[in-house]
């Protein structure tokens, strides 16, 4: 801006001032005398500049799309177009219209919803590192143009790359090629796989028998598209595209039908590989209580709690939109507690904040609490009875629930078919059959008495039984045997008293006086709410903790009413609010599982009469994260021994598509699964929107569209929000600016191409709507039959009748949704066998492995005890060692051995690893700036995420624009001769870390150690370092590219892959742990999206969750922090840094900058 | 008695310096004579003719008035120099600098840079900048767009390795748009609307400094052998309100500088305060000699007054 003269005295003059001078002729010092601006806001010059401003903002068009990454928020963003470009985003402000079919509303308070990333989407959108069209690993295309010649003949897979694909070329063929080559791989592997050969061939490949057997069909011939595995990431993120991929897994059964020559009867579909257990997002002792898969609320129930308890959890950081309901409960008189062994985020909001020593020590504060609640009567005995499994009597022989029949001669079950069990949970008779009724010993009549899981609450008062919580006694069976039994509660009283105040202090490392003061608030202040998340349930004893923090509330009736309860949060899984019933239809499964040989091509067609035949089964893919193999020991006593249940068991794994997932970057263990386990895959297929580490190791590559660019309608919900959101083919939105498809248009289209392959126009027909454009027929068909949206008209809400054009609120049974409410309110079972909450399980598993109690137990790696320990002298814990060795140092075998010791004895026992010098824990959570490991393309999100955050690169050594760092403990990093911001180097148990086999030797075991940042952070405790999980690893090409570009980036030449590492990633130091409790065939629980009953194993539900926290870790410096890699970081030099600080800084930290009057008088 | 007389002098000769805003550091050296030349240099430091102008040394000091401040002058002196054709007038101002420093882009760099200050106006003004009533115009050079003459420096000159995803340009046809400096007009954010390494501009006080529209200040700076000369031209006259030069009129002047290596910047800078410059001009030397008659005068005064005192003293007795 440039000014006048005149213009300039114009402004002088309007400026108001006043002068300290003497007059033009007074002392010169006058002159020295400050000239005073007025107000600028009264009177601003020359305003034009404003104009340039205005011209920023200004916009052609906006319009609104649901951001939907993996953080449970799904905001509605509204987008701002400018010159066809999408320019900037906003929050929509509108929450408050969102309405039901009734009329309800939501509350104005929701809004705003939208974070720092959905702000900075439209930048990954035009991004560097879009994929912009298909793609073809070189060496796979030359083995189809070859013929698909056998693999294990020769050198075959080197000769294509299949063990060295992070080194291979891509072509880039056209989406049509593309579709054809991938076509004709998926029906060479299902051939190949399949019959007597199949099988030979798999045995030959070192596959165990146990895997081979579910692939067998009905007549018992081997199907070989049960090799294939298909995963949609997070697939309630898009119901359509993502879930879709399931139902592309389904309709693998019409090409088994065609290569093998079957009926329907016979065929066998894909596998379909879960996300929210694999991502050890699922808190999984939450069935084991209440037999739901998790408990969790929509958010603006948090205003209502009174004790808000985080543990493990940041709500914080990682709850961006929606924390602002956390500080609302603080503004309506919530008292704050929070259990972390740093100093967190929430910590500092806390009223008190109760340190514990991480990995799971915490699990016995709530023993502890438990113990003092029932030793000092601080319990609500009238909810104890009703609605938990204290008052059961359990046999003392066989640890096992006393059933009616085994007691009761003659026993006929009384449990009502038009009671709820029946009627609204969808119990059948052969379930109640296997799981039998219960005996209580009832006060009224002074004897025992049977008890059938629809007696809860005020449903067994009216049946007259006052279940006795003390007594024990010996009762003669039907069987003409006698046994001891006794209450639970009976046994809890013995079960706990390894956990006294005192002992529980010294396993937790907490306060004494702060866990008594827990216990205090918890007996007097309702209603309470724990609140849990990944810094629980990505430990292998999570089973265990997420049983703990239920005793407490069972004890004091914080369950079903608003502002209590035991969440968890991370991820948004919740398939289940697509809930089909047998009043509804099929729902969610409707959609995934339709017949394929039965389709319903109408248009017209209710979702409540589509043909549903799950031909596909569900699996997780910590099989394949375990070298692709099921939990199998050879133990000294038992032998043979298969702990992963039939309702488990994997296949091998041949062909592998998944979208929506960094699959490989964000794989525990991940450079075993990039060198060991996926050579010997055969088709593996990555959709992304951008160029990801997954995408480098694949074989093809599809360019997805974002969920700006959607051509086609998406549908979404959240398990922390009640809204039902729908969006795409936006007329006012953008279109794909690349090469790119909606995912579900780029399965149909595979789906079509494979028909065409096969010259059966049914694999089209699968597809019919999605390919003419219409998948809203789908979506109709959805909403039709789901109990959370029947009577929703798809049209009607994308013509705004619900409020914001596409969103509606889910069909809830509150406002906000509290689980449990029928329980509690209106005496409805919960979903355990028994109907009540449940702090014991006789599940035979959990009786072998010491379980069967809620206990506490040393992690199997991340302790400096004996590894897998149970702690506890209680005789009815009972465990199988299964003969193995304290000093057995194998993953597996530590994993299963299950030896109980008291705490004075299992503190004399060492962890080997402790002991050479693992003895750092590393914690990972999830980033503030990205999800898991979305976003990590973008620059302004990176620059935010670190210390190291330099868009200019000063230190050519950044990979990128920023730099991953591991938070450690001052004076732990200076005992090393660790500076804050040297490199280090992270390693783990080098017996399988970071890969199997990994020698120094091997040219990829640099690609694969952890080199990262150091950063002292006093928060942490001295054997505790903290890493933020899933940014972009370091691949081959990436550490090639540093070593050799002039600028230093770890950028692939050929892909355009940018790593956030210069060498290794997280997953250099985790690995796969199977946890055995989450492999049983006997878990009786609900199942996710249908109102039914199940046994066993489930995705998502009862599975394997990964738990990449269960990791000790050696820390050595690597190279100086100091530019160029001399010296020292220089922010650590500047005074102000921790364990650096200046004397002023030590002035500030200790409050002494500023005084008060009095101070200073 | 003679105490007094020279306390008289003394107190006389410091009133006449602050109404004429002569510094009293040295009066023999309070102004700055402009020589008449045959053709003022424009844009060459090293042009023989400087060697015929008269030299000016001037101490410069921490300016420590205002924040942003410095406590030390990093430059402790300048000399200038002035000659003038008729049409034109030239400043030639040298400074030893240890570091030159010609960058502006990085956080952490700051440029070297130089500036004059005039009156606009005969009625006397601040050294600071001037004030709302009488603003001063400054001439001030800056070594970073003496580099951007040569070639323009782009944030990945200076940071070879930088990443950026992507910029409006990449996108926008409007893409200057969202370059806020330059689509306002900022003469720093445009090196297209600067018409030399020098900005012409006013300021009516500290935090007025405003860029004139009239940009017509040519100069020219070069670093050699630890040393900074740079020259500043510009025609006899100008717009109004804007510095004039008339041959024999005199006209305030006053000198900053900035050592970037200093990271000196904005007020961080080393000053002097008002000086006299004036173009030399074949005329009576009487007002050079008015000085020195006030003195005679003043003593002739008090002699006068003092004698007349002391005579009733004697008459009176005591």
């Amino acid at each position: 801006m440039t000014l006048t003269r005149r213009e300039f005295l114009k402004i002088s003059a309007a400026t108001v001032t006043a002068l300290s001078t003497l007059g033009s002729r007074g002392l010169s010092l006058s002159n020295l005398g400050p000239i005073i601006v007025g107000n600028p806001l009264d009177y601003y010059p020359e305003r034009d500049w404003e104009k340039v401003y205005r011209d920023q903002y200004s916009y052609d068009s906006s319009y609104n799309w649901v951001c939907s990454p993996n953080d449970t928020h799904c905001c509605r963003i509204r987008t701002f177009v400018r010159n066809g470009i999408a320019i900037r985003q906003e929050q929509t402000y509108n929450y408050q219209e969102y309405s039901d079919l009734y009329g309800n509303k939501a509350t104005v308070n929701w809004n705003p919803r939208m974070c720092p990333k959905g702000y900075t989407m439209h930048r990954r959108l035009y991004g560097p590192y879009r994929l912009k069209y298909p793609l073809v690993r070189k060496g796979w295309k030359q083995w189809a143009d070859d013929g698909f010649p056998d693999l294990d003949i020769g050198n075959n897979r080197s000769k294509y790359k299949f063990d060295s694909r992070g080194t291979d070329e891509f072509a880039s063929p056209t989406w049509d090629e593309t579709f054809e080559y991938m076509a004709k791989g998926y029906v060479a592997i299902a051939k190949r796989y399949s019959g007597p050969e199949g099988k030979k061939r798999l045995l030959d490949q070192g596959y165990p028998i146990e895997m081979i057997d579910p692939m067998l069909d009905p007549e018992g011939n081997v199907a070989g598209t049960r090799t294939m595995k298909f995963r949609g990431g997070m697939g309630l993120l898009g119901v359509m595209g993502k879930y879709g991929m399931y139902r592309n897994a389904n309709l693998m059964a019409l090409l088994d039908s065609h290569v093998r020559g079957v009926g329907p009867e016979n065929a066998m579909g894909a596998r379909n590989w879960s996300n929210y257990t694999w991502h050890g997002d699922q808190a999984p002792g939450h069935p084991w209580v209440h037999g739901l898969q998790t408990s969790d609320v929509d958010f603006n129930d948090l205003r209502s709690t009174k004790l808000h308890i985080q543990v493990g959890k940041n709500l914080v950081e990682n709850k961006m939109p929606d924390s602002h309901w956390f500080i609302e409960s603080m503004e309506r008189g919530a008292k704050i507690v929070v259990i972390t062994p740093e100093y967190s985020p929430p910590a500092t909001k806390a009223d008190y904040w109760i340190p514990c020593r991480s990995g799971l020590g915490d699990t016995t504060i709530f023993l502890g609490i438990t113990k003092i609640l029932m030793d000092e009567n601080k319990y609500d005995e009238d909810f104890v009875k009703k609605f938990t499994d204290f008052p059961l009597l359990v046999r003392t022989d066989n640890l096992r629930r006393l059933r009616a029949d085994e007691v009761i001669s003659g026993y006929e079950s009384t449990l009502d078919s038009d009671g709820p069990s029946f009627k609204r949970q969808g119990l059948t008779s052969e379930q109640h059959d296997e799981i039998g009724d219960f005996v209580v010993f009832d006060k009224n009549s002074d004897d025992i008495k049977a008890i059938t899981r629809d007696d809860v609450g005020e449903r067994m008062v009216d049946a007259g039984i006052d279940p006795k919580l003390e007594w024990k006694g010996d009762l003669n069976l039907t069987d003409g045997s006698t046994v001891e039994v006794m209450t639970l509660w009976e046994m809890y009283k013995i079960h706990l008293q390894d956990y006294d105040l005192d002992s529980v202090s010294e396993i937790s490392q907490s306060p004494k006086e702060l866990i008594r003061q827990l216990a205090d608030d918890i007996a007097t202040i309702k209603p309470v709410a724990i609140h849990t998340g990944e810094g629980i349930n990505h430990w292998f004893h999570a089973t265990l903790h997420n049983r703990a923090t239920y005793l407490p509330l069972m004890l004091t009736g914080n369950i079903g009413v608003k502002g209590s309860g035991s969440h968890t949060w991370a991820g948004n899984y919740k398939a289940a609010n697509f809930q089909g019933s047998p009043w509804t239809g099929p729902g969610f499964k409707g959609w995934v599982g339709e017949d394929p040989f039965n389709h319903n091509l109408d248009v017209n067609a209710s979702g409540k009469d589509i043909k549903v035949r799950g031909y596909f089964k569900d699996e997780e893919p910590a099989y394949w994260n375990h070298g692709d193999r099921p939990l199998i020991v050879d133990t000294p006593k038992d032998g043979h021994k298969v702990f992963t249940g039939k309702t488990h068991m994997p296949t091998p794994t041949k062909a592998l598509w998944f979208n929506n997932v960094n699959l490989f970057n964000n794989a525990k263990h991940g450079y075993d699964m990039l060198f060991n386990v996926n050579p010997l895959i055969e088709l593996i297929a990555s959709a992304d929107i951008e160029m990801t580490s997954s995408c480098e190791y694949a074989d093809f590559v599809l360019p997805a569209n974002t969920w700006m660019e959607f051509q086609q309608p998406e549908i979404t919900s959240s398990c922390s929000n009640p809204f039902l959101e729908i969006w795409g083919r936006n007329p006012e939105g953008i279109k794909p600016i690349y090469n790119t498809k909606d995912d579900v248009t780029i399965i149909a289209s595979f789906a079509k191409a494979l028909g065409e392959e096969l010259g059966d126009s049914r694999f089209a027909d699968h597809w019919k709507f999605t390919l003419e454009g219409k998948t809203e027929v789908y979506i109709q068909r959805l909403l039709d039959s789901c109990t959370t949206t029947i009577g929703y008209n798809y049209e009607e809400i994308m013509a705004g009748k619900y409020g914001e054009p596409g969103a509606a609120l889910m069909l809830f049974r509150t406002y906000p949704r509290i689980p449990f409410y029928e329980q509690v309110e209106e005496s409805e079972p919960f979903f355990t066998d028994h109907g009540r909450m449940q702090a014991y399980s006789d599940v035979p598993e959990a009786i072998e492995y010491g379980e069967n109690f809620i206990v506490h137990r040393e992690g199997p790696e991340a302790t400096p005890y004996l590894p897998n320990v149970i702690v506890s002298t209680n005789p009815y814990i009972r465990p199988n060692d299964y003969g193995i060795p304290k000093s057995d140092e194998g993953w597996d075998e530590r994993t299963v051995r299950n030896i109980k010791m008291s705490w004075a004895e299992t503190k004399k026992n060492d962890n080997f690893l402790w002991k050479k010098g693992y003895n750092f824990y590393c914690l990972t959570p999830k980033t503030r700036h990205r999800v898991h490991s979305q976003w990590s393309v973008c620059d302004w999100n990176l620059i935010w995420d670190s210390n190291f955050g330099d868009p200019y690169r000063m230190d050519k050594r950044t990979p990128g624009v920023g730099e991953h760092q591991l938070h450690i403990n001052p004076q732990a990093a200076v005992d090393m001769g660790i500076n804050d911001g040297d490199y280090i180097y992270v390693d783990a148990n080098p017996a399988d870390r970071p890969y199997r086999g990994a020698k120094p030797s091997d040219p990829r075991y640099k690609v694969a150690r952890l080199m990262l940042r150091a950063r002292y952070n006093p928060a942490y405790a001295y054997h505790i370092t903290m890493m933020k999980h899933a940014p972009f690893v370091a691949t081959e090409k990436t550490v090639k590219a540093h070593e050799n570009r002039a600028d230093g980036r770890a950028l692939s030449p050929d892909t355009g892959y940018q790593s956030n590492f210069r060498y290794g990633s997280q997953q250099s130091i985790t690995r796969n742990w199977h946890m055995p409790m989450h492999q049983t065939d006997t878990l009786f629980h609900k199942k996710k999206a249908y109102t039914a009953f199940m046994f066993g194993g489930e995705a998502d539900n009862h599975a394997v969750n990964t738990v990449p926290k269960e990791t000790l870790v050696k820390i050595t410096k690597a190279e100086d922090g100091g530019l160029g890699g001399k010296g020292k970081w220089e922010p650590a030099t500047t005074g102000f840094s921790p364990a650096g600080e200046s004397s002023f800084m030590l002035r500030y930290l200790r409050g002494d900058l500023v005084k008060t009057k009095d101070e200073r008088r | 008695m003679r105490h007094i007389i020279l306390m008289g002098i003394a107190l006389f000769v410091a009133g006449f310096l602050f109404y004429t805003g002569i510094p009293e550091v040295n009066s023999q050296s309070s102004t700055l004579i402009s020589k008449l030349v045959g053709e003022a240099p424009v844009d060459d430091p090293e042009a023989e003719i400087w060697k015929e102008a008269p030299l000016l040394e001037v101490p410069l000091s921490a300016q420590l008035i205002t924040i942003p401040r410095i406590y030390e002058a990093n430059v402790k002196k300048i000399t200038a120099r002035s000659v003038y054709d008729g049409n034109r007038i030239s400043f030639l101002l040298e400074w030893e600098a240890p570091v030159a420093s010609t960058g502006f882009l990085k956080h952490e760099e700051f440029r070297d840079a130089a500036a004059i200050q005039f009156s606009t106006t005969e009625a006397k003004t601040r050294f600071t900048m001037g004030h709302e009533d009488l603003p001063v115009n400054i001439w001030h050079w800056k070594a970073d767009w003496e580099k951007d003459l040569i070639e323009f420096a782009e944030i990945e000159d200076k940071y070879p390795n930088m990443i950026n995803d992507l910029y409006p340009e990449d996108l926008q046809p409007d893409a200057d748009t969202f370059l806020t400096g330059k689509e306002a007009g900022n003469i720093f954010s445009n090196s297209k609307i600067r018409k030399s390494v020098i900005e012409n501009l006013v300021a009516g006080g500290f935090g007025t400094l405003t860029t004139t529209e009239l940009q017509d200040v040519q100069g020219k700076g070069v670093y050699k052998d630890g040393k900074w000369k740079v020259v500043y031209s510009r025609s006899m006259s100008s717009e109004e309100g804007l510095a004039k030069f008339t041959p024999g009129e005199f006209q305030s002047i006053a000198f900053a500088v900035w050592y970037g290596a200093g990271g000196e910047r904005d007020g961080m800078k080393s000053v002097s305060s008002w000086y006299w410059m004036v173009p030399e001009k074949k005329t009576s030397s009487l007002i050079y000699l008015l000085p020195v008659l006030s003195i005679v005068l003043v003593a002739a005064g008090e002699y006068y007054y003092l004698n007349k005192t002391n005579k009733k003293t004697s008459k009176g007795g005591s």
